[in-house]
């Protein structure tokens, strides 16, 4: 029961940040189409990070777009570059910013 | 100094050194772009900015940001005075900026992370001093504000830290101290805020990472306060009198728009692939500025080798105690300087719509950016430090030191041009500048001259060609291109000789600068110009580079000067000619006129006020209680009015072919693509509402007339509140890239369907919806105030004109006309006008450059004239109708020659075409004065790619051309075609649209004065100070010829008592006038109140600087005898 409450509490923030990630993104329009797309990758990093146990995957998964952001640019593919690069960077700010508490609480993150 | 540290200084003196002697091996100096000569003569700079009214750059400006030049200026003077040259004034400047740099860099990772940190502390100051950062946004950009800000912040850092952590005073007396060298970089008011958002981001994670507590939160949070406090107070001197004056003064360089527009521009250049690397790529990439080694993907490549190691530290740091909190700070400073760009960077357009001082930060990564360095240092530092910890275990030390020093030499290596000095300017071209030596000698010469006057008849020296902005370019040795430097290089008087990017005064200044190039203007004007300039000397430049820009030949000028009896024979110094303007006709600064005209400004005035005032001192009352003689119009917009018939007839059309929408606003739908391209978003924005708008009443009247619906009371009200918010906002950015008339168009439409769902539903409510749009529509210049929806005019094309008439009178109409060989003056013989909505003929007569419409007798208050919109005949020579094909290899074009061409002249071009092949054609500009690069590439004004299609029929295109350069004789429209396509032209019209003023002039009331008897003696006693005696013998006004400035005060002492005119006048346009009501004999003086305020904030300064000396010597014996005390 538990569980479930606290499964449902993380939904409902990650559904609730979405009109955030896009008000900040964009100040919701869709001037490229790209903006709300990226809310919902935001909202659901927030999710996962959430959840302690695959955390993880956002940081991996950030790591993966920052490499393809530099490839892309690589090949002079600058506005794919940049989506990559944006989204995985605005995980990489999410996953970091969720150890905001423990670093609080220690100044550091225990491994 | 510690021994351990000697050494790294020995080091970073040692590199610095090195890249000096590279970057001036040749031995010139660096100068130009928007920065000019700063450290060419310091001793002059000390002289300018000690004062914060800029005399020197007349006619005068309050200019309080260059307080901050202070501190620099005098230290440097000093090596001046030592006999430092130029050279070795700015090598002296890079070499401590460098050397503050790496020490500073060092430093702070000792003080952050421990004396364990030595080696990796060499290799962070290192990095700091050498990064693409700096290379590109530092040291290419030569902005000097940011060397300061980027040695300076190291050392800020680590006393501000020190500070908040053992709250010793005497750490926040050198963080005051290194504040105080660093000043300059206030100069650039952006880095204020830049400065204290970060030393808010390192004290907040002081307190959080970790909380300890609210004892911790409340002592660190007041010792911040105090902190604050006390860099608020030693620095208030320069502070308050920039705060007092720049917000205006701001507002009035930048809008809103323009704000938003450079931010998303930016926005672009800073998205992540780049800014991570801190690489600008408009410099790098797009001017390829630093050569095209940058587009090797090998050279690309290497920037990533050090965010790689960022991201390590970034990612693993966060697992320490010392490292943590960096990560954290990092992410927010790449996230603030990144702008707009993609994630998350909205807040920046939400902040700046709604918090215009913010528009300071309108390029964020010149601004925040400039912390990039610092936080990406440390992490790189933390990354490495990771990384050789992680493989010293694992492979041989040797090895990894060996790899660790290729990889760090690479990542050095990437900022090559930093070591071969190619760093200013274009790798190929450096920025070198050589002053001749004629210039001092010229100078010297009206030293020489002049000497008698300073104090006593103070005058000024005017610099042609007079350039509008505030950049020259002058064929010297070596070329210049920048900042005009001749308040710099000319001491001995203030220089006339750049604009200042301020209405009022570069119009005014514009003016001066035609009068030496229009024949048409008579000697007694140019005269009088001079004299209303308080002009002394005039220096020709004819090493100006004038061809393609806005300059008339030096020569054309010369010939003018030479035939002016007011001045004396010319003196030759090199490339410049000094005329000097006879002392019997020489007008001192201050004097004294009973001879004036009132004059309502126009929005941009010429020569034209100086022409029809004949010899009167012009006097604009900013009060408006004056009855004027001249009277400009305040509105002034043209926009066409459609019949009532072809309304309705487009109205049937588009309520009974809802398909019809898209085509009829095509027009503004087209414009999206081009408010995006060019990031105007409040325009966009606009022009959305624009259109939904008028696709929502179209709908409404559909559902009414089509379908025979009851009114949609909900659509309706929709409608209204979308109107209400076009009309909220700025309106006239809808002008910005249709034509006003395009836009007007589509409100009558709407005015009209209003009125006629009105009649059909007896509606109050779309009544009063009709009505709020029509006087909407009348305030935002889009119709005129009598326009009758469903009644036809008598002038199809109309100028409106809108004039504020102080008093009953008769007035004379009159047209003003530059360019003599205007070919159609014939058709204002006779020409239909409305006033007051009434239909009047007028009958002109011309007088030199002047036609007189007639007169016409108006009573106080706001009165409309409607004019035909004036425009000439068809003045392509042979507009015949043509096909244009490129045949096989070959490009296709057309060109035809524009007649009767006069520099400055505007024209609106229309044609009809119709694509055979291909996917468009360019229509060119061609003028006599286009110029070309080095690649050949002419740089013509008009060179637009039109987008077009076989499939479409027959297109219609109008579009107004911009402004000739003002020294083009001959012009051709060019229709140019890519091999193998073709298109046929036809209807090719091009006509030349008015330019000149139209205004009224008062009949019978030229004031009959007495003739006056008047003296004036001057004691100038520095440039924001002058007092006198004066004498008349009637009331006269005083006029004080520098720029017009509330905060110049004049008070008038007789009989041992004073009092200060109640009011101020803005004299000739630009000047200080001021009425003295009463003859008699005066003891006068002018001072500018705010300089008032630098004395002030200076005694707090030194008294703040004082209580804290005292404190930390107290501070210092009383730890020092606890100390002893503990010993014992």
């Amino acid at each position: 029961m538990k569980k479930t409450k606290s499964f449902f509490l993380k939904l409902f923030i990650s559904i609730a940040s979405v009109p955030i990630f896009w008000g900040l993104e964009s100040g919701f329009s869709l001037r490229n189409g790209d903006e709300l797309l990226k809310s919902v990758i935001f909202a659901s990093s927030l999710f996962i990070v959430m959840t302690e146990r695959y955390k993880k995957f956002v940081l991996w998964i950030s790591i993966i777009l920052n490499f393809l952001m530099v490839i892309l640019y690589l090949f002079w593919q600058i506005n794919l570059s940049n989506l990559f690069g944006s989204i995985g960077f605005g995980m990489l700010l999410i996953f970091i910013l969720s150890f905001i508490p423990d670093l609080m609480k220690r100044g550091f993150v225990e491994k | 100094m510690k021994k351990k540290n000697l050494p790294a200084i020995f080091l970073f003196s040692t590199v610095a050194i090195l890249l000096i002697f590279s970057w001036f091996r040749s031995g010139f100096i660096y100068g130009g772009g928007d920065v000019g000569l700063q450290t060419y003569n310091p001793l002059r700079i000390l002289e300018i900015a000690r004062y914060i009214w800029w005399e020197a750059t007349a006619p005068g400006t309050p200019t309080p940001q260059g307080l901050t030049a202070i501190p620099f200026n005098l230290i440097f003077s000093s090596l001046q005075l030592l006999g430092f040259n130029p050279l070795m004034l700015q090598a002296s400047l890079f070499f401590l900026t460098l050397l503050s740099m790496g020490f500073g860099m060092y430093l702070l990772i000792l003080f952050l992370f421990g004396k364990d940190y030595r080696k990796y502390a060499i290799l962070g100051g290192l990095f700091y001093m050498i990064n693409p950062y700096m290379m590109i946004s530092v040291w290419h950009r030569f902005v000097h504000s940011t060397f300061f800000i980027s040695a300076g912040l190291p050392f800020l850092i680590i006393f501000w830290l020190k500070w908040i952590r053992n709250n010793n005073p005497l750490s926040l007396l050198l963080f005051l101290l290194i504040n105080l060298i660093s000043l300059y970089g206030f100069g650039t008011m952006a880095y204020i805020l830049t400065l204290w958002l970060f030393l808010f981001l390192i004290t907040i994670a002081e307190i959080i990472f970790p909380w300890s507590g609210f004892k911790k939160a409340k002592k660190v949070g007041i010792f911040f306060c105090i902190g604050f406090l006390l860099w608020f107070l030693t620095n208030i001197w320069w502070f308050l009198p920039i705060f007092q004056i720049a917000p205006s003064f701001l507002a009035e360089q930048h809008s809103n728009e323009q704000t938003l527009a450079t931010l998303y521009t930016l926005g672009q250049q800073t998205v992540l692939p780049y800014l991570l690397q801190m690489v600008n790529p408009f410099y790098l990439f797009s001017q390829l500025d630093f050569g095209t080694g940058y587009l090797n993907v090998f050279v690309r490549i290497i920037p990533w080798f050090f965010v790689a190691i960022i991201f390590v530290g970034l990612t693993r740091g966060i697992y320490s105690a010392t490292w943590a909190k960096w990560s954290v700070i990092y992410l927010l400073v790449v996230i603030l300087s990144k702008g707009v760009a993609s994630p998350l960077g909205y807040f920046y357009v939400f902040g700046m719509k709604h918090f215009f001082p913010l528009g300071v930060l309108r390029n964020p990564f010149e601004k925040i950016g400039v912390l990039l360095p610092i936080v990406s240092t440390i992490l790189l530092i933390i990354g490495t430090k990771i990384i050789f910890d992680f493989f010293k275990t694992r492979i041989n030390t040797r090895l990894l030191k060996a790899a660790s020093a290729v990889t760090f030499f690479l990542i050095l290596a990437f900022c090559w041009p930093v070591f071969a000095g190619q760093i200013f300017g274009r790798f190929n071209k450096p920025v070198f500048v050589e002053v001749p030596k004629s210039y001092e000698d010229a100078n010297l010469w009206i030293k020489a001259d002049y000497s008698k006057d300073v104090y006593t008849n103070p005058g000024k020296i005017l610099h042609l060609p007079l350039t509008k902005g505030e950049s020259i370019t002058y064929n010297w040795e070596n070329g210049y291109s920048g900042l005009e430097p001749s308040a710099l290089l000319f001491t001995a008087a203030p220089s006339i000789s750049h604009g200042f990017n301020l209405k009022q005064v570069d119009n005014s200044l514009r003016a001066l600068y035609l009068a030496f190039h229009n024949p048409l203007v008579g000697q007694d004007t140019i005269l009088r110009m001079l004299q209303d300039f308080n002009v002394r000397y005039i220096v020709l430049h004819k090493d100006a580079t004038w061809e393609g820009g806005e300059f008339f030949e030096p020569q054309q000028s010369e010939s003018i000067l030479n035939n002016l009896a007011f001045l004396e024979a010319p003196k030759r110094f090199g490339e410049l000619l000094i005329y000097k303007v006879s002392d019997s006709y020489f007008k001192s600064r201050i004097s004294i006129s009973n001879n004036f005209d009132f004059i309502n400004p126009p929005e941009e005035p010429s020569l034209w006020p100086y022409l029809l005032s004949e010899n009167r001192t012009l006097i604009t009352d900013l009060n408006k209680k004056a009855s004027d003689t001249l009277i400009f119009p305040k509105e002034s917009f043209t926009y066409s009015e459609a019949s009532p018939s072809s309304t309705l007839f487009l109205i049937n059309q588009l309520i009974f072919s809802p398909n019809y929408d898209d085509l009829w606003l095509n027009p503004i739908i087209g414009l999206k693509k081009v408010y995006r391209i060019n990031h105007e978003i409040i325009g966009e924005e606009i022009n959305d509402k624009l259109i939904s708008a008028t696709k929502k009443i179209l709908k409404i009247s559909r559902s009414i007339f089509s379908e025979n619906k009851q009114l949609p009371i909900s659509d309706l009200k929709d409608y209204e509140n979308e109107m209400k918010q076009i009309f909220d906002s700025n309106s006239a950015v809808l002008a910005y890239y249709a034509q006003n008339k395009t836009i007007s168009n589509i409100f009558q439409v709407q005015l009209y369907i209003l009125r006629v769902i009105a009649n059909k539903q007896s509606s109050d409510a779309v009544v009063k919806i009709g009505d709020d749009l029509k006087k909407s529509l009348i305030d935002h210049q889009f119709i005129s105030s009598y326009y009758k929806e469903g009644q036809s005019s008598p002038l199809f094309d109309k100028t409106v004109l809108k004039f504020e008439i102080p008093i009953d009178s008769s007035y004379e109409l009159l047209l003003t006309f530059l360019n003599a060989q205007d070919p159609y003056l014939e058709k204002y013989k006779q020409i239909t006008s409305i006033i007051d909505g009434q239909t009047r003929i007028f009958t002109g007569t011309k007088k030199d450059y002047i036609i007189s419409l007639g007169e016409v007798f108006l009573t106080e208050g706001t009165h409309e004239i409607n004019l035909p919109v004036l425009i000439s005949d068809n003045l392509v020579s042979n507009p015949t109708d043509t096909r244009i094909e490129g045949v096989q290899s070959q490009i296709g074009y057309l060109e035809n020659k524009i007649d009767y061409v006069a520099g400055g002249d505007t024209y609106q071009i229309s044609f009809i075409a119709k694509l055979e092949k291909g996917n468009g054609f360019y229509i060119q500009l061609l003028q006599d004065t286009d110029t070309y690069n080095e690649e050949g590439q002419a740089s013509y004004q008009v060179n637009q790619f039109i987008n077009q299609t076989p499939q479409q029929d027959w297109v219609e295109y109008n579009f107004p051309l911009p402004a000739l350069r003002a020294t083009t004789k001959s012009a051709v429209v060019r229709f140019l075609l890519e091999p193998q396509n073709s298109a046929l032209i036809k209807n090719l019209k091009v006509v030349r649209l008015f330019d000149g003023e139209i205004l009224l002039r008062k009949i019978d009331n030229f004031q009959k004065t007495a003739s006056l008897s008047a003296t004036v003696s001057i004691n100038h006693k520095s440039p924001v100070s002058f007092s006198g005696q004066l004498h008349i013998d009637q009331p006269a006004f005083l006029v004080f010829s520098e720029s017009y400035h509330p905060s110049w005060k004049l008070t008038l002492s007789k009989d041992g008592s004073h009092h200060l005119p109640s009011a101020h006048y803005l004299a000739n346009l630009y000047a200080n006038a001021y009425f003295v009501e009463e003859a008699g004999d005066y003891n006068f003086k002018l001072e500018f109140e705010p300089q008032k305020i630098v004395e002030f904030g200076l005694i707090v300064a030194i008294i703040s600087y004082g209580v804290l000396i005292g404190y930390s010597l107290v501070n210092a014996f009383k730890r020092k005898t606890f100390k002893g005390y503990e010993k014992n």
